[in-house]
Protein backbone atom coordinates (compact mmCIF):
# COMPACT_ATOMS: atom_id res chain seq x y z
CA UNK A 1 0.00 0.00 0.00
CA UNK A 2 2.99 2.33 0.50
CA UNK A 3 3.81 2.60 -3.24
CA UNK A 4 0.55 3.53 -4.72
CA UNK A 5 -1.04 6.09 -2.26
CA UNK A 6 -2.31 7.93 -4.80
CA UNK A 7 -4.40 5.42 -5.91
CA UNK A 8 -5.38 3.66 -2.95
CA UNK A 9 -6.31 6.75 -1.14
CA UNK A 10 -8.72 7.52 -4.14
CA UNK A 11 -10.26 4.45 -4.03
CA UNK A 12 -10.76 4.46 -0.11
CA UNK A 13 -12.11 7.91 -0.51
CA UNK A 14 -14.36 6.89 -3.84
CA UNK A 15 -15.75 4.27 -1.73
CA UNK A 16 -16.31 6.37 1.60
CA UNK A 17 -18.63 8.52 -0.30
CA UNK A 18 -20.20 5.93 -2.12
CA UNK A 19 -20.92 4.88 1.46
CA UNK A 20 -21.96 8.21 3.44
CA UNK A 21 -24.53 9.08 0.00
CA UNK A 22 -26.28 5.90 0.84
CA UNK A 23 -28.68 7.29 3.17
CA UNK A 24 -29.95 4.49 5.34
CA UNK A 25 -26.48 3.02 6.09
CA UNK A 26 -25.65 6.85 6.96
CA UNK A 27 -28.36 6.26 9.43
CA UNK A 28 -27.37 3.24 11.04
CA UNK A 29 -23.99 4.73 11.60
CA UNK A 30 -25.25 7.43 13.46
CA UNK A 31 -27.57 5.25 15.55
CA UNK A 32 -25.24 2.74 16.34
CA UNK A 33 -22.67 5.36 17.13
CA UNK A 34 -25.35 7.26 19.96
CA UNK A 35 -26.10 3.46 21.09
CA UNK A 36 -22.84 3.07 21.89
CA UNK A 37 -22.07 6.63 23.35
CA UNK A 38 -25.25 5.74 25.61
CA UNK A 39 -24.65 2.97 26.77
CA UNK A 40 -20.88 3.94 27.45
CA UNK A 41 -21.53 7.21 29.15
CA UNK A 42 -25.34 7.08 30.54
CA UNK A 43 -24.61 4.79 33.57
CA UNK A 44 -21.40 7.40 35.02
CA UNK A 45 -23.90 10.22 33.89
CA UNK A 46 -26.85 9.19 35.62
CA UNK A 47 -26.15 6.46 37.77
CA UNK A 48 -27.99 3.77 36.66
CA UNK A 49 -28.63 0.93 39.23
CA UNK A 50 -30.19 -2.36 36.96
CA UNK A 51 -29.67 -4.62 40.18
CA UNK A 52 -31.12 -3.05 43.22
CA UNK A 53 -35.05 -3.25 43.67
CA UNK A 54 -37.28 -0.74 44.48
CA UNK A 55 -39.61 -2.66 47.12
CA UNK A 56 -42.27 0.43 46.48
CA UNK A 57 -42.17 -0.21 43.32
CA UNK A 58 -42.82 -4.27 41.72
CA UNK A 59 -43.83 -4.44 37.82
CA UNK A 60 -44.70 -0.63 37.88
CA UNK A 61 -46.04 1.12 34.65
CA UNK A 62 -43.30 4.44 33.34
CA UNK A 63 -43.99 6.62 36.05
CA UNK A 64 -40.98 9.63 36.99
CA UNK A 65 -39.31 7.96 39.24
CA UNK A 66 -38.90 4.50 36.94
CA UNK A 67 -38.64 6.45 33.32
CA UNK A 68 -39.61 3.18 31.96
CA UNK A 69 -41.38 1.34 34.57
CA UNK A 70 -39.98 -1.47 36.77
CA UNK A 71 -39.70 -5.19 36.03
CA UNK A 72 -41.75 -7.72 38.69
CA UNK A 73 -39.10 -7.42 41.60
CA UNK A 74 -38.63 -3.38 41.29
CA UNK A 75 -35.45 -2.96 39.06
CA UNK A 76 -35.82 -0.33 36.67
CA UNK A 77 -36.34 -1.11 33.05
CA UNK A 78 -34.42 1.81 32.22
CA UNK A 79 -31.39 1.21 34.00
CA UNK A 80 -31.43 -2.61 32.74
CA UNK A 81 -31.98 -1.94 29.25
CA UNK A 82 -28.64 0.58 29.41
CA UNK A 83 -26.41 -2.59 30.92
CA UNK A 84 -28.61 -4.94 28.51
CA UNK A 85 -27.41 -3.16 25.89
CA UNK A 86 -23.71 -3.54 27.32
CA UNK A 87 -23.82 -6.83 27.29
CA UNK A 88 -25.55 -7.54 23.92
CA UNK A 89 -23.33 -5.27 21.83
CA UNK A 90 -20.37 -6.67 23.76
CA UNK A 91 -21.28 -10.21 22.85
CA UNK A 92 -22.15 -9.04 19.13
CA UNK A 93 -18.56 -7.29 18.21
CA UNK A 94 -16.49 -9.32 20.45
CA UNK A 95 -17.77 -12.78 19.03
CA UNK A 96 -17.29 -10.99 15.56
CA UNK A 97 -13.71 -10.27 15.98
CA UNK A 98 -13.09 -13.90 17.13
CA UNK A 99 -15.11 -15.17 14.49
CA UNK A 100 -12.87 -12.91 11.84
CA UNK A 101 -9.46 -14.00 14.05
CA UNK A 102 -10.24 -17.71 13.10
CA UNK A 103 -11.60 -17.18 9.53
CA UNK A 104 -9.41 -14.60 7.92
CA UNK A 105 -6.33 -16.35 8.11
CA UNK A 106 -7.73 -19.70 7.40
CA UNK A 107 -9.86 -18.37 4.37
CA UNK A 108 -6.70 -16.64 2.80
CA UNK A 109 -4.45 -20.02 3.32
CA UNK A 110 -6.91 -22.15 1.34
CA UNK A 111 -7.26 -19.70 -1.24
CA UNK A 112 -3.82 -18.80 -1.70
CA UNK A 113 -2.21 -22.54 -1.32
CA UNK A 114 -5.38 -24.73 -2.69
CA UNK A 115 -4.83 -28.35 -3.14
CA UNK A 116 -5.28 -30.01 -0.14
CA UNK A 117 -4.57 -27.17 1.99
CA UNK A 118 -7.96 -25.75 0.63
CA UNK A 119 -9.75 -29.36 0.28
CA UNK A 120 -9.24 -29.62 4.38
CA UNK A 121 -10.21 -26.59 5.75
CA UNK A 122 -13.33 -25.95 2.71
CA UNK A 123 -14.64 -29.11 3.60
CA UNK A 124 -14.53 -28.56 7.54
CA UNK A 125 -16.17 -25.47 6.86
CA UNK A 126 -18.64 -27.44 5.11
CA UNK A 127 -19.40 -29.45 7.86
CA UNK A 128 -19.32 -27.12 10.36
CA UNK A 129 -22.32 -25.46 8.42
CA UNK A 130 -24.32 -28.48 8.06
CA UNK A 131 -25.24 -27.94 11.40
CA UNK A 132 -28.09 -25.56 12.17
CA UNK A 133 -25.71 -22.78 14.00
CA UNK A 134 -28.51 -22.23 16.71
CA UNK A 135 -29.03 -25.75 17.57
CA UNK A 136 -25.45 -26.43 17.70
CA UNK A 137 -24.57 -23.21 19.97
CA UNK A 138 -27.43 -24.22 22.09
CA UNK A 139 -25.77 -27.91 22.70
CA UNK A 140 -22.49 -26.66 23.71
CA UNK A 141 -23.83 -23.80 25.45
CA UNK A 142 -25.85 -27.05 27.76
CA UNK A 143 -22.56 -28.88 27.87
CA UNK A 144 -19.96 -25.62 28.94
CA UNK A 145 -22.40 -23.83 31.07
CA UNK A 146 -23.91 -20.60 29.72
CA UNK A 147 -22.52 -17.26 30.65
CA UNK A 148 -21.53 -13.96 28.75
CA UNK A 149 -18.05 -15.60 28.18
CA UNK A 150 -19.25 -19.14 27.20
CA UNK A 151 -21.77 -17.53 24.93
CA UNK A 152 -19.55 -14.94 23.43
CA UNK A 153 -16.73 -17.42 22.34
CA UNK A 154 -18.80 -20.51 21.05
CA UNK A 155 -20.88 -17.59 18.60
CA UNK A 156 -17.37 -16.28 17.43
CA UNK A 157 -15.60 -19.98 17.18
CA UNK A 158 -19.01 -21.13 15.27
CA UNK A 159 -18.74 -17.85 12.84
CA UNK A 160 -15.46 -18.58 11.29
CA UNK A 161 -17.15 -20.43 8.68
CA UNK A 162 -18.74 -16.61 7.47
CA UNK A 163 -15.47 -15.27 7.26
CA UNK A 164 -13.36 -17.98 5.56
CA UNK A 165 -16.07 -18.49 2.76
CA UNK A 166 -16.37 -15.02 2.09
CA UNK A 167 -12.41 -14.82 2.29
CA UNK A 168 -11.44 -17.73 0.09
CA UNK A 169 -13.70 -16.49 -2.80
CA UNK A 170 -12.07 -13.45 -2.76
CA UNK A 171 -8.71 -14.38 -2.64
CA UNK A 172 -9.43 -17.07 -5.01
CA UNK A 173 -9.46 -14.15 -7.69
CA UNK A 174 -7.23 -12.00 -6.64
CA UNK A 175 -4.48 -14.77 -6.37
CA UNK A 176 -4.24 -14.35 -9.79
CA UNK A 177 -3.84 -10.68 -10.60
CA UNK A 178 -0.88 -9.49 -12.13
CA UNK A 179 0.71 -7.78 -8.71
CA UNK A 180 0.86 -11.17 -6.75
CA UNK A 181 3.06 -13.29 -9.72
CA UNK A 182 5.23 -10.03 -9.70
CA UNK A 183 5.74 -10.21 -6.31
CA UNK A 184 6.13 -14.10 -6.97
CA UNK A 185 8.80 -13.89 -9.57
CA UNK A 186 11.22 -11.52 -7.77
CA UNK A 187 11.17 -14.18 -4.94
CA UNK A 188 8.71 -12.68 -2.36
CA UNK A 189 8.01 -15.06 0.68
CA UNK A 190 4.33 -16.37 0.56
CA UNK A 191 3.32 -15.13 4.13
CA UNK A 192 4.28 -11.38 3.27
CA UNK A 193 2.52 -12.14 -0.27
CA UNK A 194 -0.43 -13.06 1.47
CA UNK A 195 -0.52 -10.51 4.29
CA UNK A 196 1.00 -7.65 1.92
CA UNK A 197 -0.90 -7.76 -1.02
CA UNK A 198 -3.54 -10.28 -1.40
CA UNK A 199 -4.77 -10.36 2.22
CA UNK A 200 -4.84 -6.03 1.48
CA UNK A 201 -7.26 -6.56 -1.32
CA UNK A 202 -9.31 -8.56 0.42
CA UNK A 203 -10.55 -5.84 2.77
CA UNK A 204 -13.83 -5.93 1.32
CA UNK A 205 -15.29 -9.35 1.76
CA UNK A 206 -13.77 -9.21 5.92
CA UNK A 207 -15.96 -6.00 5.98
CA UNK A 208 -18.92 -7.05 4.69
CA UNK A 209 -18.43 -10.57 6.49
CA UNK A 210 -18.21 -8.72 9.41
CA UNK A 211 -21.09 -6.56 9.53
CA UNK A 212 -23.11 -9.48 8.80
CA UNK A 213 -21.77 -11.61 11.22
CA UNK A 214 -22.38 -9.19 14.11
CA UNK A 215 -25.74 -8.73 13.33
CA UNK A 216 -26.35 -12.54 13.49
CA UNK A 217 -24.28 -12.59 16.26
CA UNK A 218 -26.23 -9.79 18.46
CA UNK A 219 -29.87 -12.28 17.36
CA UNK A 220 -28.41 -15.53 18.48
CA UNK A 221 -26.95 -14.20 21.81
CA UNK A 222 -30.97 -12.63 22.54
CA UNK A 223 -32.23 -15.92 21.42
CA UNK A 224 -30.53 -17.87 23.64
CA UNK A 225 -31.08 -15.24 26.42
CA UNK A 226 -34.37 -15.33 25.74
CA UNK A 227 -34.15 -19.29 25.92
CA UNK A 228 -32.40 -18.76 29.28
CA UNK A 229 -29.51 -20.42 27.76
CA UNK A 230 -27.41 -17.35 27.48
CA UNK A 231 -26.20 -14.24 29.52
CA UNK A 232 -27.88 -15.20 33.46
CA UNK A 233 -29.79 -12.91 35.86
CA UNK A 234 -28.74 -10.86 37.13
CA UNK A 235 -26.86 -9.07 34.85
CA UNK A 236 -29.00 -8.08 32.04
CA UNK A 237 -28.77 -8.57 28.09
CA UNK A 238 -31.46 -7.57 25.35
CA UNK A 239 -32.12 -10.92 25.36
CA UNK A 240 -33.21 -12.09 29.11
CA UNK A 241 -34.85 -8.69 29.52
CA UNK A 242 -37.49 -10.52 27.05
CA UNK A 243 -37.17 -13.87 28.91
CA UNK A 244 -39.95 -12.82 31.57
CA UNK A 245 -42.48 -11.85 28.55
CA UNK A 246 -42.71 -15.84 28.09
CA UNK A 247 -45.81 -15.33 30.73
CA UNK A 248 -48.81 -13.92 29.32
CA UNK A 249 -49.58 -12.01 32.35
CA UNK A 250 -46.01 -9.72 31.67
CA UNK A 251 -46.70 -10.04 28.04
CA UNK A 252 -50.37 -8.32 28.46
CA UNK A 253 -49.98 -6.45 31.55
CA UNK A 254 -46.18 -5.16 31.21
CA UNK A 255 -45.55 -4.23 27.70
CA UNK A 256 -43.02 -1.68 28.79
CA UNK A 257 -40.78 -4.73 29.97
CA UNK A 258 -40.64 -6.35 26.73
CA UNK A 259 -41.14 -3.60 24.53
CA UNK A 260 -38.25 -1.18 24.81
CA UNK A 261 -35.33 -4.05 24.81
CA UNK A 262 -36.75 -5.68 21.82
CA UNK A 263 -37.27 -2.13 20.22
CA UNK A 264 -33.59 -1.81 20.59
CA UNK A 265 -32.99 -5.40 19.75
CA UNK A 266 -34.44 -5.11 16.35
CA UNK A 267 -33.70 -1.29 15.77
CA UNK A 268 -29.80 -2.11 16.43
CA UNK A 269 -29.71 -5.16 13.93
CA UNK A 270 -31.63 -2.94 11.33
CA UNK A 271 -29.00 -0.05 11.35
CA UNK A 272 -26.21 -3.17 11.19
CA UNK A 273 -27.80 -4.66 8.78
CA UNK A 274 -28.26 -1.09 6.61
CA UNK A 275 -24.61 -0.45 6.96
CA UNK A 276 -23.68 -3.54 5.86
CA UNK A 277 -25.53 -2.82 2.78
CA UNK A 278 -23.96 0.68 2.51
CA UNK A 279 -20.55 -1.54 2.75
CA UNK A 280 -21.36 -3.77 0.09
CA UNK A 281 -22.46 -1.23 -2.58
CA UNK A 282 -19.30 1.26 -1.88
CA UNK A 283 -16.68 -1.75 -1.98
CA UNK A 284 -18.22 -4.54 -3.78
CA UNK A 285 -17.34 -3.28 -7.78
CA UNK A 286 -19.58 -6.26 -9.00
CA UNK A 287 -22.81 -4.31 -7.56
CA UNK A 288 -21.22 -0.89 -8.23
CA UNK A 289 -22.97 0.67 -11.19
CA UNK B 1 -13.44 -45.90 22.42
CA UNK B 2 -15.04 -49.37 22.07
CA UNK B 3 -18.30 -47.45 23.76
CA UNK B 4 -18.19 -45.34 21.09
CA UNK B 5 -18.00 -47.90 18.74
CA UNK B 6 -20.87 -49.77 19.80
CA UNK B 7 -22.54 -46.02 20.41
CA UNK B 8 -22.39 -45.96 16.41
CA UNK B 9 -23.56 -49.39 15.26
CA UNK B 10 -26.31 -48.75 17.97
CA UNK B 11 -27.00 -45.43 16.40
CA UNK B 12 -27.13 -46.88 12.64
CA UNK B 13 -29.70 -49.40 14.11
CA UNK B 14 -31.74 -46.77 15.23
CA UNK B 15 -31.43 -47.05 18.51
CA UNK B 16 -30.86 -43.87 20.40
CA UNK B 17 -30.38 -44.64 23.68
CA UNK B 18 -32.69 -43.69 26.52
CA UNK B 19 -34.06 -40.81 28.03
CA UNK B 20 -32.33 -39.90 31.51
CA UNK B 21 -35.74 -37.69 32.91
CA UNK B 22 -38.00 -39.78 31.54
CA UNK B 23 -36.79 -43.36 30.75
CA UNK B 24 -38.24 -43.82 27.21
CA UNK B 25 -36.14 -44.28 24.01
CA UNK B 26 -35.64 -41.58 22.55
CA UNK B 27 -36.59 -42.75 19.44
CA UNK B 28 -40.16 -43.28 20.36
CA UNK B 29 -39.75 -39.52 22.25
CA UNK B 30 -38.46 -38.10 18.60
CA UNK B 31 -40.80 -40.03 16.27
CA UNK B 32 -43.89 -38.26 18.64
CA UNK B 33 -42.40 -35.12 17.79
CA UNK B 34 -41.94 -35.17 14.11
CA UNK B 35 -45.01 -34.79 13.07
CA UNK B 36 -46.03 -30.90 13.90
CA UNK B 37 -41.99 -29.55 13.40
CA UNK B 38 -42.53 -31.09 9.97
CA UNK B 39 -46.18 -29.25 9.68
CA UNK B 40 -44.76 -26.26 10.91
CA UNK B 41 -41.85 -26.04 8.91
CA UNK B 42 -43.56 -26.93 5.69
CA UNK B 43 -46.10 -24.71 6.16
CA UNK B 44 -43.63 -21.73 7.09
CA UNK B 45 -41.36 -22.43 3.96
CA UNK B 46 -44.57 -22.20 1.72
CA UNK B 47 -45.40 -19.24 3.08
CA UNK B 48 -42.15 -17.30 2.81
CA UNK B 49 -42.69 -18.35 -0.68
CA UNK B 50 -45.74 -17.09 -1.38
CA UNK B 51 -44.75 -13.93 0.36
CA UNK B 52 -41.26 -13.05 -0.87
CA UNK B 53 -41.43 -13.75 -4.65
CA UNK B 54 -44.37 -11.62 -5.29
CA UNK B 55 -42.26 -8.70 -3.12
CA UNK B 56 -38.73 -10.23 -4.73
CA UNK B 57 -40.69 -9.60 -8.38
CA UNK B 58 -42.73 -6.16 -7.95
CA UNK B 59 -39.39 -5.04 -6.65
CA UNK B 60 -37.25 -5.88 -9.60
CA UNK B 61 -39.52 -5.09 -12.08
CA UNK B 62 -39.23 -1.61 -11.44
CA UNK B 63 -35.51 -1.38 -9.62
CA UNK B 64 -34.93 1.95 -7.32
CA UNK B 65 -38.59 2.89 -7.76
CA UNK B 66 -40.53 3.23 -4.34
CA UNK B 67 -42.06 0.26 -4.26
CA UNK B 68 -38.29 -1.17 -4.74
CA UNK B 69 -37.15 0.42 -1.48
CA UNK B 70 -40.20 -0.12 0.36
CA UNK B 71 -40.12 -4.23 -0.71
CA UNK B 72 -36.47 -3.92 0.36
CA UNK B 73 -36.65 -2.08 3.45
CA UNK B 74 -39.82 -4.42 4.83
CA UNK B 75 -37.33 -7.20 3.62
CA UNK B 76 -34.47 -6.15 5.90
CA UNK B 77 -36.97 -5.27 8.77
CA UNK B 78 -38.20 -8.72 8.87
CA UNK B 79 -34.17 -10.12 8.45
CA UNK B 80 -33.46 -7.75 11.87
CA UNK B 81 -36.54 -8.77 13.83
CA UNK B 82 -35.45 -11.69 16.18
CA UNK B 83 -37.93 -14.37 16.04
CA UNK B 84 -38.92 -14.58 19.49
CA UNK B 85 -39.69 -10.32 19.54
CA UNK B 86 -41.64 -10.87 16.43
CA UNK B 87 -43.60 -13.97 17.80
CA UNK B 88 -44.28 -11.55 21.27
CA UNK B 89 -45.39 -8.73 19.18
CA UNK B 90 -48.08 -10.83 17.32
CA UNK B 91 -49.08 -12.88 20.27
CA UNK B 92 -49.66 -9.04 22.28
CA UNK B 93 -51.78 -8.15 18.84
CA UNK B 94 -53.49 -11.72 17.86
CA UNK B 95 -54.03 -13.30 20.95
CA UNK B 96 -54.05 -10.50 24.29
CA UNK B 97 -55.64 -7.69 22.12
CA UNK B 98 -57.43 -8.63 19.21
CA UNK B 99 -58.26 -12.41 20.46
CA UNK B 100 -58.46 -13.75 17.06
CA UNK B 101 -56.12 -16.49 17.43
CA UNK B 102 -54.86 -18.51 20.26
CA UNK B 103 -51.12 -17.59 21.82
CA UNK B 104 -49.71 -21.31 22.26
CA UNK B 105 -50.32 -24.91 21.96
CA UNK B 106 -51.35 -27.07 19.17
CA UNK B 107 -54.96 -27.66 20.40
CA UNK B 108 -57.66 -25.83 22.62
CA UNK B 109 -58.64 -27.04 26.08
CA UNK B 110 -62.19 -28.48 24.09
CA UNK B 111 -60.96 -31.99 23.91
CA UNK B 112 -61.42 -32.08 20.09
CA UNK B 113 -58.42 -32.51 17.88
CA UNK B 114 -59.61 -31.25 14.43
CA UNK B 115 -57.40 -30.18 12.01
CA UNK B 116 -59.09 -26.69 11.87
CA UNK B 117 -58.28 -26.04 15.62
CA UNK B 118 -54.65 -27.09 15.02
CA UNK B 119 -54.55 -24.95 11.80
CA UNK B 120 -55.22 -21.99 13.31
CA UNK B 121 -53.16 -22.50 16.54
CA UNK B 122 -50.51 -22.93 13.59
CA UNK B 123 -50.65 -19.50 12.01
CA UNK B 124 -48.84 -17.19 14.49
CA UNK B 125 -45.97 -19.73 14.44
CA UNK B 126 -46.01 -20.41 11.54
CA UNK B 127 -45.71 -16.34 10.31
CA UNK B 128 -43.18 -16.25 13.05
CA UNK B 129 -40.76 -18.43 11.24
CA UNK B 130 -41.39 -17.13 7.87
CA UNK B 131 -40.48 -13.74 8.88
CA UNK B 132 -37.01 -14.58 9.36
CA UNK B 133 -36.94 -16.62 5.84
CA UNK B 134 -38.72 -13.76 3.77
CA UNK B 135 -36.23 -10.93 4.82
CA UNK B 136 -33.10 -13.47 2.67
CA UNK B 137 -35.36 -14.27 0.04
CA UNK B 138 -37.17 -11.19 -1.01
CA UNK B 139 -33.48 -9.89 -1.92
CA UNK B 140 -32.47 -12.96 -3.38
CA UNK B 141 -35.37 -13.01 -5.70
CA UNK B 142 -34.81 -9.44 -6.11
CA UNK B 143 -31.21 -9.81 -7.49
CA UNK B 144 -32.24 -13.08 -9.48
CA UNK B 145 -34.88 -11.66 -11.61
CA UNK B 146 -32.76 -8.20 -12.28
CA UNK B 147 -30.33 -10.61 -13.61
CA UNK B 148 -32.19 -12.61 -15.70
CA UNK B 149 -34.35 -9.46 -16.91
CA UNK B 150 -30.79 -8.42 -18.44
CA UNK B 151 -30.85 -11.76 -20.27
CA UNK B 152 -30.56 -11.65 -24.33
CA UNK B 153 -33.99 -14.22 -24.23
CA UNK B 154 -36.32 -11.39 -22.74
CA UNK B 155 -34.50 -8.64 -25.15
CA UNK B 156 -35.34 -11.41 -27.73
CA UNK B 157 -39.10 -11.85 -25.94
CA UNK B 158 -39.67 -8.46 -25.96
CA UNK B 159 -38.50 -7.76 -29.38
CA UNK B 160 -40.92 -10.38 -30.61
CA UNK B 161 -43.96 -8.13 -29.42
CA UNK B 162 -44.62 -10.31 -26.08
CA UNK B 163 -46.67 -8.30 -23.61
CA UNK B 164 -45.04 -6.79 -20.84
CA UNK B 165 -46.59 -9.24 -18.10
CA UNK B 166 -45.93 -11.91 -20.21
CA UNK B 167 -42.12 -11.65 -20.39
CA UNK B 168 -41.86 -10.77 -16.87
CA UNK B 169 -44.00 -13.69 -15.71
CA UNK B 170 -43.04 -16.50 -18.34
CA UNK B 171 -39.67 -15.58 -18.85
CA UNK B 172 -38.44 -13.56 -16.08
CA UNK B 173 -40.07 -14.96 -13.19
CA UNK B 174 -39.66 -18.87 -14.22
CA UNK B 175 -36.04 -18.26 -14.70
CA UNK B 176 -35.20 -16.73 -11.97
CA UNK B 177 -36.71 -19.21 -9.60
CA UNK B 178 -34.20 -21.68 -10.30
CA UNK B 179 -31.45 -20.06 -8.04
CA UNK B 180 -34.35 -19.69 -5.45
CA UNK B 181 -34.34 -22.76 -5.16
CA UNK B 182 -30.89 -23.37 -3.64
CA UNK B 183 -31.27 -20.34 -1.48
CA UNK B 184 -33.99 -22.28 0.15
CA UNK B 185 -32.52 -24.99 0.86
CA UNK B 186 -29.49 -23.46 2.45
CA UNK B 187 -32.27 -21.37 4.83
CA UNK B 188 -33.07 -24.98 5.83
CA UNK B 189 -30.49 -24.83 8.86
CA UNK B 190 -31.30 -21.66 10.02
CA UNK B 191 -35.69 -22.80 9.97
CA UNK B 192 -34.72 -25.41 12.21
CA UNK B 193 -32.98 -23.01 14.46
CA UNK B 194 -35.88 -20.42 13.98
CA UNK B 195 -38.22 -23.74 14.79
CA UNK B 196 -36.19 -24.13 18.04
CA UNK B 197 -36.94 -20.53 19.43
CA UNK B 198 -40.41 -20.44 18.09
CA UNK B 199 -41.71 -23.93 19.19
CA UNK B 200 -41.03 -22.88 22.68
CA UNK B 201 -42.36 -19.78 22.67
CA UNK B 202 -45.82 -20.93 21.37
CA UNK B 203 -45.00 -24.16 23.32
CA UNK B 204 -45.75 -25.80 19.88
CA UNK B 205 -45.28 -29.37 21.03
CA UNK B 206 -42.66 -30.53 18.28
CA UNK B 207 -38.78 -31.32 17.76
CA UNK B 208 -37.53 -27.30 19.18
CA UNK B 209 -39.55 -27.65 22.58
CA UNK B 210 -38.11 -30.84 23.66
CA UNK B 211 -34.40 -29.89 22.19
CA UNK B 212 -34.81 -27.05 24.74
CA UNK B 213 -36.59 -28.83 27.44
CA UNK B 214 -33.63 -31.50 27.47
CA UNK B 215 -31.34 -28.83 27.98
CA UNK B 216 -33.11 -27.70 31.10
CA UNK B 217 -33.13 -30.58 32.61
CA UNK B 218 -29.55 -31.85 31.00
CA UNK B 219 -31.05 -34.94 29.29
CA UNK B 220 -27.57 -35.39 27.36
CA UNK B 221 -29.49 -38.91 25.14
CA UNK B 222 -32.31 -36.79 23.97
CA UNK B 223 -29.62 -33.54 22.94
CA UNK B 224 -27.82 -36.65 21.39
CA UNK B 225 -30.19 -37.74 19.60
CA UNK B 226 -31.98 -34.46 18.46
CA UNK B 227 -28.62 -33.21 16.94
CA UNK B 228 -28.13 -35.90 14.82
CA UNK B 229 -31.52 -36.15 13.43
CA UNK B 230 -31.28 -32.50 12.41
CA UNK B 231 -28.15 -32.72 11.07
CA UNK B 232 -29.41 -35.59 8.96
CA UNK B 233 -32.26 -33.83 7.94
CA UNK B 234 -30.28 -31.17 6.36
CA UNK B 235 -27.68 -33.00 4.66
CA UNK B 236 -30.59 -35.37 3.24
CA UNK B 237 -32.51 -31.43 2.09
CA UNK B 238 -29.11 -30.36 0.55
CA UNK B 239 -29.43 -33.33 -1.62
CA UNK B 240 -32.73 -33.03 -2.53
CA UNK B 241 -32.27 -29.47 -3.63
CA UNK B 242 -29.32 -30.55 -5.41
CA UNK B 243 -31.26 -32.74 -7.15
CA UNK B 244 -33.73 -30.36 -7.97
CA UNK B 245 -31.84 -27.75 -9.18
CA UNK B 246 -30.47 -30.11 -12.17
CA UNK B 247 -33.67 -31.21 -13.11
CA UNK B 248 -34.61 -27.50 -13.31
CA UNK B 249 -31.56 -26.49 -15.06
CA UNK B 250 -30.12 -28.87 -17.59
CA UNK B 251 -27.42 -27.45 -17.87
CA UNK B 252 -25.63 -28.35 -14.53
CA UNK B 253 -25.13 -31.95 -15.20
CA UNK B 254 -23.27 -34.39 -12.35
CA UNK B 255 -20.65 -35.58 -14.47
Amino acid sequence: MDNNGGKDESYFLDALRKFLNHKPAFAGVCVLILEILCVVLLPIILTLDPYTSNPAAFGAAPAPGHFLGTDSIGRDIFARVVYGGRTSLLVGLLSTLIAMCLGTPLGLLAGYYRGWVEAGIMRLADIFMSFPSMVLILVMVAVVGPSVWSVTIIIGVLGWTQFARLIHGSVLSVREKEYVESARAIGTPDFVIMIKYVLANCFAPILIAATFMTANAIILESSLSFLGMGVQPPQASWGNLLFDAQSLTVLSRRPWQWVPPGFMLVLTVLSINFIGDGVRSALDPKIRL
Amino acid sequence: MSSTLTGLKALLQGDLGFSISSRRPVIDLIMARIGPTAMLASSAIILSILISVPLGILAAVKPNSARDYVSTGISLLFASTPNFFAALVLIYIFAVNLRILPSGGMFDSSGQRTLLIQLRHMVLPALVLSFQQIGGWVRYMRSSMLDVMQEDYIRTAKAKGLKRGMVIMKHGVKNSLIPVVTVIGMSIPSLVGGAVVTEQVFSWPGIGSLMVQSIGSRDYPVIMGITVLISVTVLLCNLIVDMIYGLLDPRISYN
